[in-house]
């Protein structure tokens, strides 16, 4: 080993044997030897005469890299040596016994000689394939070369699978274009006539011909492989007992099938090589998914056979439209032409008629993938036969019939759970119901399409396995479940007729119904009877006489009664759904479900859910309270006695022996919540029979009961209903007066005074003063206190104007607790509580600082509710205590709050306050002062100009328009004198504005009332007036919207402003970090394909900011036109840019190139546009034209327009499938 | 590969997991969630590669996979598909937030794929606890048309960590019934996970799974 080999070794030494310094030194040394100008010689040298294989790879490596980067420097003489010696050691490998090189550096070599062909050939190298196809005939060895390099060629220059720039995709065009004229013939006849004779001896060699291949069927003349040679010899091999090659075989298959070709000419080939026979003959010997053919396999198999019948169907579809398209234009067609159409589309039937059978069959697979292939083409059939449904008379024919049948067959199949599940066994497998579920959730949609073309025949297929499976008290629980489950999807969305007495499905359910169902004890079974019964509760409310025994098999120990938890929480649910869709038929049934539920009622009621869920169970994650959907049967029962029709007694006496337990349960826990509050501090009452728990595990089931109560129930028709709540409702109130430390049981209060609500409206307005005195005592903490905020939102969105009482009665309270928890020298910027957007935030807020946040914020909305809901007056007559606090709050939210919606909602306040203020007589003392410093002074000016917002931020332009419609308000209020005054004499000169520029803004105000003025807005002063006047301005009308551009411009165009905002600095850097975000390709430009969305925003920049442009020039290059070629335009494209992404980018231009129009000063635009002449078509309309015709605007559309409007623009691919804007920049001021 | 210098302890067979991606996938900060790999990294940025033992237990005892993570070899240059060599499995990272990751999936796989033949390769959608996301599960269709694994995972949450590792330990092993039997110590998540969101993305993935592959540029038949 001598040094330099040592240092390759060591640079690529990571066992931490090798000191990293010396590695780095080793690194830098083979670095240092790359730049030699021989170290191509070096390459050659070292890769054959080397005993590592890691410097061997260096070897190869450093070649490629200095022919891909230094090309030019290598003279002609060397190329030719170096070329002679790769083809040499190419032909050579393997030759020798025991040499064969490992794969990696036979790929580096062929990625080498990818690398010149890329260069050479055609012109330099001529005879290259004729060497490679010489080359082949030298042994295994050489062989496996000729295969290698044929996927490097493809992976290296032709491929579309990776991002080639465009420079690059033409050098795919032109090698494809050279081979199709030179080699291809002679390269396919080579590849056939090895295959054929290395396939028995060496399969893996053939194999490894046909991967090669299958990668140049989509480009190479079909008919070179699509032959009577090739594609009976690939029939033959996909039976090889070889694997790879049956592999490789079916994968060449597959490509030759889906090439992309006319649909007559693929019928043509489908039918003259007996593809369908052929493929069908193949899947029927193979038997894919069976045990002893391997997944891989079978998944070929499967693939190669939707793929061809999709490939059928869709060829069949389109030979149909055709005839029918140009008979719907009244075209005449010719009789030969009819004929030959008809001929196959009944040629394409045939084959798919043929495919059929194979592809049901791989649903019956138990392997997923392998299942599943078949399913999109299933799709696409159905859907074919919807489509022709109107043509055939709304009657499929028999062939077509018995095709969903057959469907039928095979999706049941392929949906039902596997037969040789332990079902016993405690759990089911999460991964199979998964999977199970997944399949049906195709499935079940097909199955609904299937309905939808042939009712009947669906219908009848259900009905017959229905009868089949309860005829026999020894059906299986699947069978029994998969038909139960089918009845069930039908019921989906089935017209309203199915549903009448008698309707076919109406039929099936009611035999559901009335039936002793097998294997109904299993939870599946049990589970599915029970969705079935609820989705057809239209049946049972037409047909009341099932109703008994669909509740008692409900109530029963299959139901609500069952032993699996699942079953039984999940029958309380459908309970409940049934309860509310038959709560009249069921009225007379009222005592059998109360027999029925109050022993489970009972056990709910006493076993409360654990709180913290042990790991294991199944709790929904991330849920932080888990809700016990056994409550669900509370609320059932809810929704019965609820019922104005039933006796005022029988309502009476089943609510009260309902609630007493309860409220005995909330009696006798609540004592030692107390106790337990006292002792254990916060933590009381998570977990199950704590005596928290119990508390809250009644307090909830009353709530769910209440939700059947209405407020007409409980308040008019029978008061005496609502007069039982209201020991509920001091029991809960007593709760967190007992256990003031006790979250949970708070929470569950808050949410049963939510309901109460409801229930008692009017009648719970007295005892609100005491329910929140309970919620909120001394001892309240911050997140206490948020609650109830939100609590006292609700009722003020509520009760409005009736909450007036209350308010005054409240509110002290809340702003001493407010007082209490936010101290004095609280930053209400938000800043500190972290509340900025999280991009801005500087580390994450401390716990206290958040909670004091989220009071805050709570706070806010309380007022913005209380003075939207006619409460402003009451809100102003709490009492200075209240008031100065309150306002003090609002006035520093609105002013300094970081986030703009928090700080807007703080200005809308403001103005409600303002308005109320306005009307109140007599005016409270100081209060034109309040007006001026604060509301005009602080909020309106000095906040707005106080950086921190955001000019692109939406919600900072929501905050500016309310902003200065309060300082409209405060003008009307004050006068606009008076305003003026106050800015010259006190403002101003406070916040070091010039004189220049507060004469110009006094001369403004003065002019007269801020609506009517109509100030010279190019002497305005800069940003803050700016700013507010904008807003002013609504933008009604093309005049106003003009000059709002005009102060932009000046804004714009002023130094001082400069740096403020939106200064051309700013502007310019905004669109060129967006520019900049996107890697550039290698020829420099952006490539948008690959982030559509990049340009909308550039777009709508540069029309925003158009008035400060003075100088444009934007680039566009490579623009497909219409669409990446594969569909018509108008339509949503992933690949592409759309149709209307076209209009919304030229919208941009229009709307640029409209303000420019106006623009007093010259401006040169020049627009770049290399693209289809269809681009340019909006530049060419009428109006836009007249746009630039009056403008003082030069525009440049660089190419010109073709004369002829037919032709395209020189150099560019019709269908190249990118949009790029290789630059666009802008310059302002 | 054995790597003598980083003693895997008698009996744990070990195996070189090649990690590559465009940078900024998260590869890194993937590798480092793995706490035994944090605590007994090698760190060599210098020359962009660092090795990263990591071990798992299964119901088959213990294993650990040298996980070369490949990270800021774009930029550095480094060895590139030097690294590569004796991989005898594979992670391709993309993130779900920018498409020019996954855009540039089949280089890397092809380049992985040229080096290491027929090794057992699982791609991964990392950042998929971004709201915001680029790349939606019925776009990412490449491991389907070349057989691959594909997971979605979210490097800071945690979510889905072991999945990669557990499909690859079962093809190298040649076991499919192999499972982890002690949970892998891995750094707390720094976000959570949106459940319901991602059950949707998994949702459309699977849904997206019985879609035929969407077409590819191929011209017409001459």
């Amino acid at each position: 080993m001598d040094d330099f080999e040592k240092a390759v070794l060591v640079s690529f030494d990571q066992s931490g044997t090798v000191d990293a310094g010396l590695r780095e030194w080793a690194g830098a040394y083979c670095e240092q030897a790359k730049q030699s100008p021989e170290i191509w010689q070096l390459c050659l040298h070292r890769f054959s005469t080397s005993g590592y294989a890691e410097v061997r790879f260096w070897s190869l490596q450093t070649l490629h890299q200095v022919l891909k980067e230094r090309y030019n420097s290598l003279n002609a003489e060397q190329l030719k040596l170096l070329k002679g010696t790769l083809m040499a050691w190419s032909q050579a490998t393997g030759k020798a016994e025991g040499s064969q090189l490992p794969g990696f550096l036979l790929n580096k070599l062929a990625q080498i000689i990818a690398r010149i062909v890329r260069e050479q050939y055609p012109q330099q190298w001529p005879t290259f394939f004729s060497e490679l196809i010489a080359m082949a005939g030298e042994g295994a060895g050489a062989v496996d070369m000729f295969c290698r390099i044929l996927e490097a060629l493809d992976d290296d220059i032709i491929s579309l699978e990776f991002p080639r720039s465009q420079a690059e995709a033409q050098i795919a065009t032109d090698l494809k274009d050279a081979m199709r004229e030179r080699c291809l013939p002679e390269l396919l006849g080579t590849c056939y006539q090895m295959t054929l004779a290395l396939h028995s001896q060496q399969p893996s060699l053939a194999a490894g011909i046909l991967d090669a291949i299958s990668r140049y069927v989509t480009w190479i003349d079909i008919s070179l492989i699509a032959n009577d040679q090739f594609v009976p010899l690939l029939f033959a091999l996909l039976t090889s007992s070889n694997e790879e090659l049956a592999i490789s075989s079916a994968e060449v298959l597959t490509e030759i099938v889906s090439k992309r070709m006319e649909a007559a000419a693929k019928l043509a080939m489908t039918q003259q090589l007996a593809l369908s026979d052929r493929t069908a003959a193949w899947a029927a010997a193979l038997r894919p998914g069976d045990e002893n053919v391997s997944q891989e396999l079978s998944f070929r198999c499967s693939r190669l056979l939707s793929t061809l019948a999709t490939e059928v169907l869709e060829a069949w579809k389109r030979v149909e439209n055709s005839m029918v398209s140009m008979a719907a234009v009244g075209l005449a067609v010719a009789a030969e032409a009819t004929a030959e159409a008809s001929a196959a589309a009944a040629a394409a039937q045939g084959m798919l008629s043929t495919l059929f059978p194979p592809v049901l069959k791989l649903l019956h697979s138990s392997d997923f993938d392998v299942a599943m292939a078949g399913v999109p083409l299933l799709h696409a059939y159905v859907g074919k036969l919807k489509a022709g449904l109107k043509r055939a008379g709304n009657q499929l024919p028999e062939v077509q019939r018995q095709h969903v049948v057959a469907m039928m067959g095979a999706l049941t199949a392929c949906a039902s759970y596997p037969d040789d599940l332990e079902f016993e066994e405690e759990e089911l497998d999460d991964e199979l119901m998964h999977s199970v579920s997944e399949k049906r959730s195709e499935l079940f949609t097909l199955l609904k399409n299937c309905a939808r073309v042939a009712p009947d025949d669906v219908h009848g297929f259900v009905r017959e396995r229905l009868q089949r499976a309860l005829s026999s008290s020894s059906t299986s629980l699947q069978e029994m479940e998969i038909v139960v489950t089918l009845v069930y999807e039908l019921g989906e969305g089935a017209p309203e007729e199915a549903f009448k007495p008698s309707g076919s499905l109406a039929q099936l359910a009611v035999a559901l119904m009335q039936a002793d169902v097998p294997a109904n004890g299993h939870p599946l079974v049990a589970l599915a009877l029970m969705e079935c019964f609820v989705r057809y509760s239209r049946v049972l409310s037409q047909q009341q006489q099932h109703l008994p025994k669909v509740l008692s098999t409900m109530l029963g120990p299959h139901g609500i009664g069952h032993s699996d938890e699942g079953v039984s929480t999940r029958a309380c649910y459908l309970l409940c759904r049934l309860c509310k869709a038959l709560k009249t038929e069921m009225r007379g049934l009222v005592p059998l479900v109360m027999t029925g539920l109050t022993l489970h009622l009972h056990q709910v009621a006493l076993s409360p859910p654990s709180q913290n869920p042990v790991q294991g169970t199944k709790q929904p994650q991330g849920a932080t309270t888990p809700t016990d959907d056994r409550l669900y049967a509370f609320e059932a029962v809810g929704v019965l006695l609820g019922q104005e029709e039933l006796p005022a007694e029988q309502q009476l006496q089943a609510l009260e022996s309902l609630l007493a337990p309860l409220l005995t349960q909330i009696e006798s826990h609540l004592p030692q919540c107390a106790q337990q509050s006292a002792s254990n501090g916060l933590l009381v009452g998570s977990g199950p029979g704590r005596p928290s728990a119990m508390v809250q595990q009644a307090l909830e089931a009353i709530t769910r009961i209440s939700k059947g109560l209405s407020l007409s129930l409980c308040t008019r028709t029978r008061p005496d209903v609502g007069a039982l709540l209201q020991r509920p409702l001091q029991l809960a109130l007593q709760c967190p007066v007992a256990a003031p430390g006790d979250r949970a049981l708070r929470a569950r209060v808050i949410s049963f005074l939510h309901r109460m609500v409801e229930c008692l409206g009017p009648h719970l307005l007295h005892l609100l003063p005491s329910a929140l005195a309970a919620l909120l005592p001394p001892s309240a903490q911050a997140p206490d206190l948020v609650e109830v905020l939100s609590l006292l939102h609700q009722l003020a969105v509520r009760y409005k104007a009736d909450l007036a009482p209350l308010v005054s009665e409240v509110l002290p309270q809340v702003v001493a607790r407010l007082n209490a928890l936010v101290p004095a020298n609280y930053d209400w910027s938000g800043r500190s509580a972290g509340a900025s957007r999280p991009t801005l935030s500087e580390g994450a807020a401390s716990e206290e600082a958040r909670e004091q946040g989220d009071i805050q914020k709570a706070f806010y909305s309380l007022l913005h509710a209380l003075v939207h809901q006619s409460l402003a007056g009451a809100l102003l007559q709490a009492g200075d205590g209240v008031v100065q606090p309150v306002l003090n709050a609002v006035i520093q939210g609105a002013t300094l709050h970081c986030d703009p919606s928090t700080r807007r909602t703080c200005v809308q306040i403001l103005r409600r306050v303002v308005a109320e203020l306005a009307t109140a007589q007599p005016q409270p003392p100081g209060y034109q002062r309040f007006l001026l410093e604060s509301v005009a002074g602080s909020v309106c000016l000095q906040g707005l100009a106080a950086s921190g917002l955001d000019p692109k931020d939406a919600a900072v332009n929501a905050l500016l328009s309310d902003a200065a419609s309060l300082l409209l308000q405060v003008a009307e209020v004050c006068g606009m004198a008076q305003l003026v005054a106050y800015a010259q004499s006190t403002l101003m000169p406070y916040m070091s504005v010039s004189k220049p520029v507060q004469d110009k803004l006094v001369s403004t105000w003065g002019s007269g009332d801020i609506k009517t003025c109509r100030p010279s807005w190019s002497s305005l002063a800069p940003e803050l007036l700016t700013r507010v006047f904008m807003n002013l301005d609504s933008f009604e009308d093309k005049l106003r919207t003009e000059r709002c551009c005009r102060s932009w411009h000046t804004v714009l165009s002023n130094p001082q402003a400069a740096g403020l905002w939106g200064s051309p600095q700013i502007a310019l850097n905004t669109l060129d970090q967006r520019l900049a975000r996107d890697k550039p390709e290698d020829d420099g430009s952006i490539n948008l394909w690959s982030n559509s969305h990049f340009y909308l925003p550039v777009c709508r920049w540069l029309s925003r900011r158009a008035h400060g442009i003075t100088s444009l020039h934007l680039q566009m290059t490579k623009c497909l036109g219409w669409g990446c070629g594969e569909h018509s335009s108008g339509v949503e494209c992933d690949k592409c840019m759309t149709l209307s992404t076209h209009h919304y980018v030229f919208g941009c231009l229009c709307t640029l190139i409209g303000c420019l129009q106006n623009h007093p000063l010259d401006v040169h635009l020049k627009i770049e546009l290399k693209c289809k002449e269809a681009v340019l078509l909006p530049f060419q309309e009428p109006m836009v034209q007249e746009a630039f015709g009056n403008c003082l605007v030069s525009l440049e559309i660089f190419p010109k327009a073709p004369d002829n409007a037919g032709q395209q623009v020189r150099g560019l691919q019709p269908n190249s499938p990118v949009w790029a804007v290789a630059a666009a920049s802008a310059e302002t001021g | 590969m054995a790597l003598p210098g980083q003693n895997t302890p008698e009996g744990v067979p070990d195996f070189k997991l090649v990690l590559v991606g465009d940078g900024g996938t998260g590869k890194t900060t993937f590798v480092k969630r793995h706490l035994t790999g944090e605590f007994e990294k090698k760190y060599e940025p210098t020359i962009g590669v660092e090795v990263h033992p990591l071990d798992f237990t299964t119901n088959r005892g213990k294993l650990r996979f040298y996980c070369w993570d490949t990270a800021g070899q774009e930029k550095f240059g480094g060895l590139r598909d030097g690294y590569y060599i004796h991989g005898q499995c594979a992670i391709i990272m993309f993130d779900v937030t920018s498409r020019l990751t996954y855009k540039n999936v089949p280089t890397w796989h092809r380049d992985l794929c040229r080096v290491c033949e027929n090794i057992p390769i699982v791609l991964c959608g990392n950042k998929v606890d971004v709201k915001n996301r680029q790349v939606k599960p019925k776009q990412v269709t490449f491991h389907r048309k070349k057989n691959l694994q594909y997971h979605e995972i979210s490097a800071k949450s945690n979510y889905n960590y072991e999945k990669p590792f557990l499909y690859l330990a079962k093809k190298l092993v040649g076991d499919q019934n192999l499972h982890f039997v002690e949970q892998v110590a891995l750094a707390p998540p720094e976000v959570q996970i949106d459940h319901a969101q991602q059950a949707a993305y998994e949702q459309q993935l699977q849904t997206a799974m019985a879609q035929p592959l969407p077409d590819e540029d191929e011209e017409l038949a001459e």
